[in-house]
C-alpha cells in the first residue's frame, strides 16, 4: 500500500555555498527604472528653465522641452546631447561673468543630465535598480565636479582681464592633452 | 517573404547577434565626446571660460571611465534547477555572472522572487557576481519560467557588452494531486491477485467459511482445532470429518483513464479559437479539469493498491500501460504531461479494446462537445466494461460579448452537450460533471454497491 499523496507545496533546499564563495545578493525591491527617467525629464526641464530669460526666440524654448521630453523618454537617442549642447551655447551666447549663478547651476546640472541619461539608456523603465548599482556613479560625478569647481574657484583668483600668455599656454596644453588622451583611450584595443 | 528577403533578414540577425557579443561604445560615448571635446575646445578657442567649464565634466567623466580598461567575455550562468517540479513548489535560483574585469553595472533579465513570469531586468552593481531569486511554479503544464537576458556596462555606460538573449529556462511541472474529497474510491476487482477482498474463494489471507473438506482440498488448510471439537462429541475415536478454512480471494481493479486531450475550452466562447500564453494548458479550461481529474483519480486507486491505465483518446501512442504503485503515479502523471503537450483536434478519438484490460473499470473525461467521443464511450460499454463519464466542460459558458450571436451560440452549444449526455445516461453510461470529484466517488459508490448489475465482483 502506497501512502497517500503530498499536496502540500515544498520548498527545494537551497544550494549549499561553501564558506569562500562570494555573498549572494538576493534579488528583491529597488528602484523602478522610470524613476530614473523622471529624474532625467525634471533635469532636461530645469535646464531649459534656467536658460530661458536670456532666449529671445520662444518657439527655440518650446523645441527644447520637447527635447528635453525626448532626451527623457528615449535616453538612447542624440536628444541628451543636443539639449546640453544647445543650453551650453545659449549659456556661452548670453555673455558675462563665466562663473554666475546660471553657469554654477548648469555646470552639474548638465553633467548629471548626461550621466541619468547614460544609466536610463541601459535600464528599461519597468526595470528595477539596486540602489548599490548607483554608488560607484555618484562617486565619480561628485569628483568630477569636486575638480571642476576646483578651476571655478582658480578662476576666481586669477586676475581678471587679459590673461597672461603662460597660462593661456598652460590652458591650451592641458585642454589638448586631455582631449588627446581621451581620443587615445577610446581608440586602444579593447 | 521572398527568398533574398529572408536571406537578408537572417545576415541581419547574425551581424546584430555578432556585434551584441563584444564591447560596444554607446551614445553616451559619443555624447561625452563629442560635446565635452566640442565645448573645451571651442572655449579654448574662443576665450569662453563658460564654454570650458560646461564641457570640462562630460569630458573629464568620459576620461576617466575610459581609463578603466575592459575585457573578456562577460557571461552569466544559472546553476541547475530541477527538470520538473510540482505545482506549487518552490526553488531557489543562484545565478553566477562573471562580468569581467572593469564592468561596473549589469542589467539581468531574472523573475521576481516568487511571482510567475520571466520577470523585469535588474540593474545590479558588477561586483554582485551571485545573484539569488526565488522560484514559484503556480501553474501546471510545460512553461517557461525565466531567459536571463543580460547586458554588461562599464564606468557611466560608455561601453556595454550585450545585449546576449540568455538561454531559456523550461520545466515540466506536473500536475498536482488533488484529494478525493468523496473517501477512497470504490474499486472493482477482477483477476487473481491484488489489493481488494474478492467475493469467491481463494488463497487470500481473509477468512470466509470453515467447511468440510473435499477432494482437492490442500492438507495445510484443514482446521484440526476445530476438526478435533468436532469429533469429540462423536461415538467413536476416529476422526470421521475434516474441517477446513476456507479464505477469501484477493483481486486488484483496473482502471482505465481516457482522457480526451483533442479539446482546451475554457468557460469563455470567444476564447475557444485562441490559445494562452505561457503555458501549454488553458488554466481552468476542460483540459486543465481533464487533467486534475484523472491525477485525483489515478492517485486514489493508485493509493488503494489498484492498477491504473492512461488512455489519450486524441492520440493512442501517448497512452500508458496498466500499472500500480507510487512509482506509476509518477510515470502517469508525466505522460499526462506529454499529452498535454501534444494535445490537438483530431477528428476521430480512439479507444480500441486492446487498450481496455477485460473487467475494467473506464472513465471517460471530456467535455463531450462532439459525437465521436460519444460514440467511442458508448462502444467501450458495449464491450463488456462498466463505463463512467466525467464531463469537464467549464460551466457556465460565457458567451462571446463581441459576437451578437453569442448567447445563441451559447445556449446552442449548452444543449447539444446535453442532449450528447443524455444519450449516454438512456444507454446507462452515468455522467457526472466534474467539481471536486466526489460526486464521482458517489456515483461509483453506488455503481459498486451490492446487487448492482454493472459492478460485478468476482
Amino acid at each position: 500500500m502506497i501512502p497517500p499523496p503530498v499536496t502540500s507545496p515544498a520548498t527545494s533546499p537551497a544550494t549549499p555555498s561553501s564558506p569562500s564563495s562570494p555573498p549572494v545578493a538576493e534579488l528583491g525591491r529597488g528602484m523602478p527604472g522610470w524613476v530614473i527617467r523622471i529624474v532625467s525629464l525634471v533635469l532636461g526641464i530645469g535646464a531649459v528653465f534656467l536658460v530661458y530669460p536670456d532666449i529671445s526666440v520662444p518657439l527655440l524654448a518650446i523645441v527644447l522641452l520637447v527635447v528635453a521630453v525626448v532626451s527623457a523618454a528615449a535616453p538612447a537617442s542624440p536628444a541628451p546631447a543636443v539639449l546640453i549642447a544647445a543650453v551650453a551655447i545659449v549659456l556661452v551666447l548670453t555673455g558675462g561673468s563665466p562663473v554666475r549663478l546660471e553657469v554654477l547651476v548648469a555646470i552639474p546640472l548638465l553633467h548629471l543630465l548626461h550621466a541619468t541619461a547614460s544609466i536610463s539608456a541601459l535600464a528599461p523603465a519597468r526595470s528595477v535598480i539596486r540602489p548599490a548599482a548607483l554608488v560607484r556613479p555618484a562617486w565619480r560625478f561628485l569628483g568630477v565636479q569636486a575638480g571642476v569647481f576646483a578651476v571655478v574657484g582658480i578662476t576666481e583668483i586669477l586676475p581678471t582681464g587679459q590673461n597672461t600668455t603662460i597660462v593661456e599656454i598652460i590652458g591650451l596644453i592641458g585642454v589638448t592633452a586631455l582631449v588627446l588622451v581621451t581620443i587615445r583611450l577610446v581608440t586602444r584595443e579593447k | 517573404m521572398s527568398l533574398s528577403r529572408q536571406r537578408y533578414r537572417k545576415w541581419q540577425e547574425r551581424r546584430t547577434a555578432a556585434a551584441s557579443r563584444q564591447w560596444r561604445g554607446t551614445d553616451a560615448l559619443r555624447r561625452g565626446l563629442v560635446v565635452g571635446v566640442g565645448l573645451v575646445v571651442a572655449g579654448v578657442v574662443l576665450h569662453e571660460l563658460t564654454a570650458v567649464l560646461l564641457g570640462a565634466p562630460l569630458l573629464v567623466s568620459t576620461a576617466l571611465s575610459l581609463s578603466v580598461r575592459l575585457h573578456g567575455k562577460p557571461s552569466v550562468r544559472v546553476r541547475p534547477l530541477p527538470r520538473t517540479a510540482e505545482t506549487g513548489q518552490r526553488a531557489r535560483m543562484l545565478v553566477d555572472v562573471d562580468p569581467g574585469p572593469g564592468a561596473e553595472l549589469v542589467a539581468v533579465r531574472l523573475p521576481r522572487p516568487n511571482k510567475p513570469g520571466i520577470g523585469p531586468v535588474y540593474v545590479v552593481p558588477a561586483s554582485e557576481v551571485t545573484l539569488a531569486t526565488n522560484l514559484r511554479w503556480d501553474a501546471w503544464g510545460d512553461q517557461s519560467d525565466f531567459r536571463v537576458d543580460h547586458l554588461v556596462a562599464g564606468p557611466d555606460a560608455l561601453w556595454t557588452y550585450g545585449p546576449v538573449l540568455g538561454d531559456e529556462g523550461r520545466r515540466a511541472v506536473l500536475p498536482p494531486v488533488l484529494p478525493m474529497p468523496g473517501g477512497p474510491v470504490p474499486p472493482r476487482t477482477a483477476g487473481l491477485v491484488g489489493a481488494h477482498r474478492s467475493r469467491r474463494p481463494g488463497d487470500g489471507i481473509e477468512l470466509r467459511d470453515v467447511r468440510a473438506y473435499q477432494p482437492g482440498d490442500r492438507l495445510r488448510r484443514v482446521d484440526w482445532r476445530t476438526t478435533l471439537r468436532a469429533s469429540a462429541g462423536a461415538a467413536t475415536d476416529s476422526l470421521d470429518t475434516l474441517f477446513v478454512r476456507e479464505r477469501h480471494a484477493e483481486a486488484d481493479a483496473d482502471v482505465v483513464l481516457a482522457v480526451d486531450t483533442r479539446l482546451d475550452v475554457g468557460a469563455e466562447l470567444g476564447d475557444w479559437s485562441t490559445g494562452e500564453d505561457g503555458t501549454t494548458v488553458r488554466q481552468g479550461g476542460s483540459l486543465d479539469r481533464a487533467a486534475l481529474a484523472a491525477t485525483a483519480l489515478a492517485a486514489g486507486y493508485l493509493h488503494q493498491g489498484d492498477r491504473v491505465s492512461l488512455v489519450d483518446l486524441g492520440r493512442p501512442q501517448f497512452g500508458l500501460r496498466s500499472g500500480a504503485g507510487r512509482r506509476h503515479l509518477m510515470v502517469f502523471r508525466h505522460r499526462l504531461l506529454a499529452c498535454v503537450r501534444a494535445a490537438g483536434w483530431v477528428s476521430r478519438p480512439v479507444l480500441r479494446a486492446e487498450q481496455v484490460p477485460h473487467g475494467a473499470l473506464v472513465i471517460v473525461l471530456s467535455p463531450f462537445l462532439d459525437d465521436a467521443v460519444v460514440e467511442q464511450t458508448l462502444l467501450a460499454a458495449r464491450r463488456g466494461s462498466l463505463v463512467l463519464g466525467v464531463d469537464v466542460l467549464p460551466r457556465p459558458l460565457i458567451p462571446d460579448p463581441n459576437d451578437r450571436w453569442g448567447g445563441v451560440v451559447a445556449r446552442m452549444i449548452a444543449a447539444e452537450q446535453a442532449n450528447r449526455l443524455g444519450a449516454l445516461r438512456a444507454r446507462g453510461v452515468p455522467v457526472v460533471p466534474w467539481v471536486d470529484g466526489s460526486e464521482v466517488v458517489a456515483v461509483l459508490r453506488r455503481a459498486a454497491a451490492p446487487g448492482r448489475r454493472p459492478v460485478v465482483l468476482r
